[in-house]
């Protein structure tokens, strides 16, 4: 999973985690790589080259880093590769760069700007702030350039949790949850992918087609939130019953907001995944007494786990049969063949 | 021309021009400023604009693909410094390029009279004197990308830049085999495969052999069975490293060097730029109002007319609110002679709409856009101003009323040669007080004599009121709403008729037709007829027409 060429072109893949120092740089560096193979196949085949692209959404801790002067972790580039990146560090890297579009607006740390790499080097990633400015990368990314292909033939974005809704409802986007497991967190990494899982694995609440459905409640896509090896690949259409008549909420989920609902609502609805602020043991409580559904889906690639001071299969006999996580959990990137 | 915002929202222009979409950053910006002219030459020249380029649409739209091409490269159009400078980022150069590159294919979109009204031919000839310059930066920056707008500093700015970069690439190749070597190496060594990573995370059986070899390799503990190997560079690879370095240095002085350049041509170019981007904006804006006039169906305004006068005129935020609750909207035609104009009516009648359509009217033609009208003759007034509550509007500290009198008297202080609505000014006061004051201000208007400096024209107010108590002044004119054909309405309703369908009735047996108001005429107000259509106690009805038969008074 995510660890072959093929697995990247023609997609937006969306890398996220939980917090700081999980990991997602260095799998970032490992996709880039698939990515740009995975391409350089293609563009054989096709006789057009195009490169993979590569992006950070949100004004993140790693971008203060920078604004503290604070060093960020830096992204080797090929030449083709494209990326994004303030003004200020456009020639640093060594990549000889050629621009290709300047985002509107401007962020902290100034004006950004979609560059290709002509020359191996490294870049700092700084990415669009607002939601606008990231429709309008990922817009501009998979627009046609001259010669008739995108601009970019794979696209990585780098990105807080938060910032999911913004590039994984992009069409033909997907999320990847990096994290690092260790042996003092173990219990909570653990959650921590089940609650993923879970989530990944919300049914798609539907509205009804016609008013006098609504009554029926309409229907929901997916699988049951609690049913074993449910995956966002394999949802089944659910009926709610009539007398279950889903309350939406506007916003997010939280535990307060949880206890605040009035308990004869059986079926709560949310935009998606992202809006549920529940703990692993909060969620499973919730969904052990109330069906809980998203307007929008989002597809889930799979966790890419880096476990240190504990066995890959330690942590993967907890995962198993674990919902939304059947077949898609991966381990290190990095790890030799034993 | 004074602040227009209280008429604009009035009016509900936005609403309408939110289907206008300007291409251009230049064009946004004007949208949004929302500006409305007061010199009759100026919006002449814009209605001409306007008419060169519907004339073009029309001409051209059986060939959408040259339209398609003349909007995309407006739409790529990007904001590029305007003001001069020794030195431009490496990103400015870049923006004058895409500029220049779109300015040049949405010339050649344009056939010659476009060409020859808006300046603009793919060779910068129409810009004249300052043309050279542009044409000599277009074709300098033409040599630094893969693309006609991307951009970089191409190797063929500078001999010695070609040289280096050679180098650089060499370095980067002995690099890159380098390190494949160390690779194959490894892999064949110690069954090791990195694979194109920087380091691999590798079990203690295979690690723990590799410190045997501390200059290629080098050993961190990752946990207790796994430790961090990485590739260390050779002793080659060191050196190659050094030397990319110290060419890495002198690429920078020396692309530098070719930023300072083409600065110096950017800023060589600037008055050419200048114009070339005052010609677009003025393109972008001129195809707005026409794909604008030509989708919603507008004429072009009269502004030299001293009467004013519309017909069939559709106050489109109205129509289509109508049309989405099903209900018939009657166009509006009318002309207006005097400075001042009071129009009565009934509740639901349509005064309110009126006021509205005069002022949309005025300010989509001193906007420089097309009316939706068969005929709208006006003429150019320095303001155009309301007096009246926003919906939701309230100024701190101030009544209803006194809110409208501190707007009034805004109004009153400033510009002369105004169109000025007032909608039911002073309705929250006592009637009497009321219509007191209203036949000052009618007056002050019907006569011109007005507060403030100079005027340049007389200005026109308008009053919509059910004040009908207020004098009537020579020169004044008064106009009714025509108001409810009550038998018909009354015809088609019974007493289980639900309230949309009395809505509706209402609705469509309204006249939205503006006739001479005749002071003497003393039938029964619309007011009680439409109390009656909604429900209201009969007896209650029966009574109130009573009181108002009994004292003879009008409602």
């Amino acid at each position: 999973m995510l660890d072959s060429p093929d697995d990247y072109p023609g997609l937006v893949t969306f890398v996220t985690g939980p917090g700081k120092h999980c990991g997602k740089t260095t799998f970032m560096v490992r996709a880039l790589e698939l990515a740009r193979r995975g391409l350089a196949t293609r563009g054989e085949t096709s006789g057009r080259a195009v490169g993979p692209a590569v992006l950070t959404v949100g004004y993140d801790g790693e971008a203060r880093d920078w604004l503290s002067g604070a060093r960020k972790p830096s992204i080797p580039v090929r030449p083709g590769d494209v990326f994004v990146t303030a003004e200020r560090f456009l020639r640093s890297g060594g990549t000889c760069p050629e621009i290709l579009d300047v985002v509107p607006g401007t962020t902290a740390l100034g004006r950004l700007c979609i560059a290709r790499a002509t020359r191996d080097g490294t870049v700092a990633l700084v990415g669009p702030e607002g939601n606008a400015a990231v429709a309008w990368t990922l817009d501009r990314l998979t627009e046609p350039c001259t010669g008739g292909g995108p601009t970019a033939g794979a696209i990585l974005v780098d990105g807080a949790i938060n910032r999911v809704t913004q590039a994984a409802s992009w069409p033909g986007a997907r999320m990847v949850y990096v994290m690092r497991v260790d042996r003092a967190g173990f219990e909570r990494s653990v959650d921590l992918a089940l609650r993923m899982g879970l989530l990944a694995s919300l049914p798609v609440y539907t509205e009804p087609d016609s008013p006098g459905d609504r009554a029926t409640a309409g229907t929901a896509t997916g699988a049951a939130a609690g049913d074993k090896g449910a995956t966002t690949g394999d949802r089944a259409e659910i009926e709610i019953n009539a007398g279950d008549r889903p309350l939406s909420i506007d916003g997010v989920l939280t535990a307060e907001t949880a206890a605040r609902l009035p308990p004869r609502a059986a079926v709560i609805v949310v935009d998606d995944m992202t809006k549920v602020f529940l703990d692993w043991r909060e969620l499973r409580a919730f969904i052990g007494a109330r069906r809980l559904l998203v307007r929008r889906s989002i597809e889930f690639a799979g966790i890419v786990a880096s476990c240190r001071g504990v066995s890959d299969a330690e942590f993967l006999s907890r995962l198993d049969g674990a919902p939304g996580l059947d077949g898609r959990v991966a381990c290190n990137p990095y790890e030799a063949a034993a | 021309m004074n602040d227009t915002h209280q008429a604009w929202a009035f009016a509900q222009v936005d609403a309408f021009l939110d289907r206008c979409r300007p291409l251009t950053p230049w064009g946004r910006d004007e949208r949004e400023a929302r500006t409305v002219l007061d010199d009759p030459v100026e919006l002449e020249s814009r209605f001409d604009d306007t008419a060169c380029v519907l004339r073009f649409l029309t001409e051209q739209a059986e060939d959408g693909i040259r339209l398609d091409k003349l909007a995309w490269h407006l739409k790529r159009m990007p904001r590029l410094p305007l003001a001069s400078k020794d030195e431009y980022e490496i990103i400015e150069l870049f923006q004058v390029k895409k500029f220049l590159a779109n300015y040049r294919g949405a010339a050649s979109c344009l056939d010659p009279e476009l060409s020859e009204r808006f300046g603009l031919s793919p060779d910068f000839s129409s810009l004249g004197a300052d043309g050279p310059a542009c044409a000599t930066l277009a074709a300098e920056l033409d040599r630094g990308g893969s693309d006609m707008e991307t951009f970089y500093l191409a190797d063929s700015y500078d001999p010695e830049l070609g040289e280096l970069r050679a180098a650089l690439n060499r370095a980067d190749a002995a690099l890159r085999a380098d390190r494949e070597a160390y690779e194959r190496s490894a892999e064949a060594d110690h069954d090791l495969s990195f694979d194109g990573r920087e380091f691999v995370v590798a079990p203690v059986d295979i690690a723990r052999p590799l410190a045997a070899e501390p200059a290629r390799y080098s050993l961190e503990p990752y946990d207790e069975s796994r430790y961090v190997v990485r590739l260390l560079p050779s002793a080659r690879a060191l050196s190659l490293l050094e030397e990319r370095e110290r060419l890495g240095q002198r690429e920078r002085e020396l692309e530098n060097r070719v930023i300072r350049r083409l600065s110096a041509m950017a800023a060589a170019a600037l008055p050419g730029l200048k114009a070339a981007v005052t010609a677009i904006t003025r393109l972008d804006r001129a195809r707005t109002a026409a794909v604008l006039a030509r989708d919603a169906s507008l004429r072009r305004p009269v502004i030299d007319a001293v009467d004013s006068s519309m017909k069939e005129a559709r106050f489109v935020p109205c129509e289509e609110e109508c049309r989405s609750l099903g209900l018939a909207y009657t166009p509006l035609t009318a002309s207006f002679q005097s400075g001042a104009i009071v129009l009565f009516g009934s509740n639901m009648g349509g005064k309110t709409v009126v006021l509205k359509t005069v002022l949309f009217f005025q300010l989509l033609a001193q906007a420089g856009y097309f009316v939706p009208a068969k005929e709208y003759r006006t003429r150019v007034y320095r303001g155009v101003e309301y007096v009246g509550e926003q919906s939701g509007e309230r100024l701190a500290g101030l009544s209803g009323f006194g809110f409208e009198i501190h707007r009034f008297e805004k109004v009153w202080r400033g510009t002369e040669d105004v169109l000025v609505a007032f909608d039911e000014l002073a309705r929250t006061t006592s009637s009497h007080e009321a219509e007191a004051l209203l036949s000052a201000i009618v007056e002050a208007y019907a006569t011109g004599r007005i507060a403030g400096g100079q005027s340049s024209g007389p200005s026109r107010a308008f009053f919509a009121t059910h004040f009908r108590g207020i004098a009537r002044i020579p020169g004044a004119e008064y106009l009714r709403m025509r108001g409810l054909d009550r038998s018909a309405a009354l015809e088609c309703l019974d007493a289980d008729t639900p309230l949309s369908e009395r809505l509706a009735g209402i609705n469509r047996h309204m006249r939205y037709e503006i006739v001479p108001d005749d002071p003497t005429d003393d039938a029964e107000s619309d007011a009680l007829a439409i109390a009656a259509m909604l429900g209201l106690d009969p007896r209650l009805t029966m009574k109130a027409r009573r009181y108002l038969a009994g004292t003879g008074a009008r409602p």
